[in-house]
């Protein structure tokens, strides 16, 4: 392969250096005034620091004194591990039975599935649905109305499709059932999609606030993305008793950065575990053989 | 055996049949629509009698208030209070209201205390859906929508902006007239106290569908950060635009990150009144201009784009999101140009251990300075609580728990519903002022003054200066004012359309603050604007003012 010129590379450096600072100073800037004082903070105008010259920690302190914050924290990963859990379990049976040639009602399934995908049902029936379900102000209301993705569906299908058809006939001779078959021979071919749709239901599960706001009526039982609208994005004084805090409140714009911090870090940990798999998996279709 | 698959025929077959089932569903919505009642004729709510006006009895104000809206002022809290409801209203059920709320969202009664004695004194069982204030628009139409309503529902503010409130509220609220219209409310002496100009706004359908949730006339301050004024050597009395602009300029170091303007559609209506730019609507001989169509409002925006080119406005000025109160409080903006009157409580609370900060208020001027602008009244609430369809002896005692919550200032019952009890809610400080516990703080943002409300008063505990300042402001400003004519009148269209034009019209107009596109393509905008709904909103306007008679004297 030939070398670039010095300067074509100066300028791919250059241009990626650029690049990598407008990602990354958002985020550094957030960190950074989650862990400024007061006096920062002011010497600051009142807005984002830098470079938090005041250190403290006294803003995570508060936050996960057992207030609301921590408590949604909990919520969340309970939701988030429970919801990808059950929807990676019902999405890799659905999309089994739907990539099973000739298998009984797959057909008008899959045009159920691509309706789904095409068409919202909107936010009234939902909701009159999770009523009439008797969930609301229950947990479950957070996972069974998007417990499975129509997309979702249809990609896992797509590399269930592309497995070797001689491995199904082997262990049809062998005598095992679809089920063996799904859980002994699929699953175990299939981490790469399983991570990468995993990771997509995990990150719309953390980041879901909407149905959170319509169905959970009690702040007690509040997410962490709805915790994050109400103190960040829509600046709602947080007070003592909500943070758990005993003596002075840190300043709310540093506790506001911190409650950012905490609601996007836990889900950023989980990329690298699946990051081998994460390449494999969004390469599915791309490349016909 | 063949795979599944799905053809193009096969799809256009299934979503066929998709988009029928959607019409449907949209056809079933119209037929309820067009099943409710709809009688919201503005002869008829023109003739529907209001709530008799009694004064309560109660603490004398050390300043009084006064007809043109100065409202009553109180250096301290009254020593002696009186009881204003002689027995508990409830029955010993449960109650279910919702509302929106500005805090966080405090525990519920089995970790409040405030709650839980609340309950008692109610006697009933108050369950309350609390809303985050942003969130109450959506979550209230879905709720709606889904049919189980609690008992009290405070519409979404501004009401008016409900689209099809009068069917809405025909069909699944009830009609309170009975009840409440002329001498009536006065077996509620607490909801007797509201002034006449609160109920206005809650007579659809030639009835009375529910209890405002009042405000003054005042409505909204021009507040400033006193102390920076005086650090920079600017006055406050600023005659005309010229001086204005210079002031905001001195105050001004873009270096030090500090300006003197915040956001810009609150500094457009104070350039607005500067500018004697009609209060949303002019009514003249039964026609209505809206603001957008005047040469005040070109003049204003004129004024902005200079103001915005000289820098004096925050960078973030145009985000919905600026945190504008904490750059307020931070010094890093001495002027929120516009802000609700109320929030002159939460600043002092919010700076309570900041030594140099000092409130203060702008008078404005016309813009030649030659005297005081007229000011922008408000519309007297801030929205009002409905009640759902029941029968006429729950209602009575619904009625009777919204007037235990509008018990005026200077009650025993007010002084519960704001600062709780004695002891665990809150201390007195030696002038015998109320001064809330860490507890209390967070206990009492429980948001019961949005289902009733007293008249606020003006008072800052252990602030008594804070009284003779508002009220003497209040005393200045408030004679010389131009109400919203359209304020009573119900227009479907400004219900259903007003937020995108307006929207669209706002967003041309910030491209030309912003110097993307020239002040001569306000004409476009404003073009756009009426054929987009504008007209129609006027026209359905001078309809129902001509019904009515004319606007309220």
């Amino acid at each position: 392969m030939e070398t670039p010129k010095p300067l074509v590379q100066a300028i791919k450096f250059i241009a990626l250096l650029v690049s990598v600072v407008l990602v990354i100073v958002p985020f550094w800037t957030v960190i950074a005034t989650s862990f400024a004082d007061e006096e920062t903070i002011n010497a600051n105008a009142g807005g984002m620091v830098m470079w938090p010259t005041g250190f403290t920690v006294s803003s995570y302190e508060a936050l996960l004194n057992g207030g609301v914050v921590t408590r949604a924290l909990v919520i969340s990963v309970l939701v988030t591990v429970v919801g990808t859990l059950l929807s990676l379990a019902v999405t890799a049976c659905l999309a089994y039975w739907l990539s099973r040639p000739g298998a009984l009602g797959a057909k008008p399934m899959l045009l159920l599935v691509l309706g789904s995908v095409l068409f919202s049902p909107g936010l009234i029936p939902n909701y009159l649905v999770v009523k009439e379900l008797g969930l609301l102000d229950n947990y479950w209301s957070l996972i069974l109305p998007v417990m499975v993705n129509g997309f979702n569906v249809i990609v896992m299908r797509a590399f269930f499709q592309n497995l070797p058809r001689e491995l199904f006939e082997s262990a049809a001779i062998d005598g095992a059932s679809s089920a063996t078959v799904l859980v002994k021979i699929v699953l175990p071919l299939s981490k790469a999609v399983l991570a990468v749709i995993g990771l997509f239901y995990a990150v719309a599960y953390w980041n879901a606030f909407f149905n959170a706001l319509l169905y959970i009526q009690s702040a007690d039982k509040w997410p962490m993305a709805l915790v994050l609208r109400t103190f960040v994005v829509n600046q709602t004084t947080i007070g003592g008793d909500q943070v758990g805090a005993t003596e002075a409140l840190p300043p709310q714009l540093s506790l506001q950065m911190a409650i950012l911090v905490m609601a996007t870090v836990p889900i950023l940990i989980v990329y690298p575990f699946l990051q081998k798999h994460f390449a494999k998996g969004v390469m599915i279709g791309a490349v016909k053989g | 055996m063949s795979t599944p698959t799905f053809g193009r025929r096969r799809f256009l077959h299934g979503a066929g049949s998709l988009a029928l089932l959607a019409g449907t569903g949209s056809l079933l919505s119209a037929c309820n629509d067009s099943g409710a009642p709809s009688s919201n004729q503005a002869d008829a709510n023109r003739g529907a009698e209001l709530p008799t006006y009694r004064r309560f009895a109660g603490a004398e104000p050390d300043l009084p208030g006064n007809d043109t809206g100065v409202d009553d002022a109180y250096r301290n809290f009254p020593a002696e209070q009186l009881r204003s409801v002689a027995e508990t209203p409830g029955n010993g059920g449960t109650v279910s209201g919702m509302a929106n709320i500005f805090y966080a969202i405090p525990p519920g009664p089995d970790r409040n205390a405030f709650w839980a004695d609340l309950n008692e004194r109610l006697g009933v069982d108050l369950d309350l859906r609390m809303v985050p204030n942003a969130d109450y628009p959506t979550v209230f139409q879905t709720v709606i929508a889904g049919g189980d309503l609690p008992d009290l529902v405070m519409m979404s503010p501004p009401p008016n902006r409900i689209p099809n409130l009068p069917q809405l509220l025909g069909a699944q609220f009830s009609n309170l007239s009975d009840h409440l219209s002329g001498d009536a409310v006065l077996d509620y002496p607490n909801l007797a106290n509201l002034s006449t100009d609160s109920w206005r706004s809650t007579v659809y359908n030639g009835g009375i569908y529910g209890v405002p949730i009042p405000r003054g006339r005042t409505h909204s301050y021009h507040f400033i950060r006193q102390d920076l004024f005086e650090k920079y050597g600017v006055p406050v009395e600023l005659k005309g635009y010229d001086e204005f602009a210079e002031a905001m300029k001195a105050l001004t170091d873009s270096r030090q990150r500090r300006f003197a303007l915040s956001r810009i559609l609150p500094t457009m209506k104070l350039l607005g009144r500067m500018n004697n730019e009609p209060n949303n609507w002019r009514e003249e001989g039964g026609s209505f201009t809206r603001s957008y169509e005047t040469e005040e409002f070109r003049q204003t925006v004129s004024d902005m784009t200079e103001l915005w080119e000289a820098g004096v406005v925050h960078p973030d000025a145009f985000s919905d999101t600026q945190p504008f109160k904490q750059l307020f409080n931070a010094g890093a903006c001495a002027v929120n140009a516009s802000d609700g009157y109320g929030g002159w409580t939460q600043y002092i609370v919010d700076n309570k251990d900041n030594p140099e900060f000092e409130l203060g208020l702008l008078p404005v001027y016309t813009r030649d300075g030659s005297e005081l602008a007229p000011w922008a009244y408000g519309p007297g609430q801030y929205s009002f609580a409905a009640i759902k369809q029941q029968d006429d002896e729950r209602l009575t005692m619904l009625l009777r728990v919204l007037n235990w919550l509008a018990a005026p200032f200077g009650t025993q019952e007010y002084t519960y519903r704001f600062y709780g009890e004695e002891g665990r809610d809150h201390t007195l400080d030696a002038d015998g002022n109320p001064v809330l516990t860490a507890e209390g703080t967070a206990n009492t943002v429980l948001p019961i003054r949005y289902l009733a409300d007293s008249p606020s008063p003006i008072f800052m505990p252990g602030r008594p200066q804070d009284a003779d300042y508002q009220h003497e402001f209040q005393s200045r400003v408030l004679p010389n004012g131009a109400a919203d004519p359209t304020v009573g009148l119900f227009s479907n269209t400004n219900a259903s359309k007003n937020a995108a034009i307006d929207k669209a019209f706002n967003d041309g107009v910030n491209e030309i603050i912003q110097g993307r596109k020239p002040i001569g393509d306000l004409d476009s905008l404003v073009s756009d604007w009426r054929s987009g709904g504008g007209d129609q909103i006027r026209a359905e306007y001078e309809e129902e003012l001509q019904k009515a008679g004319g606007v309220p004297s």
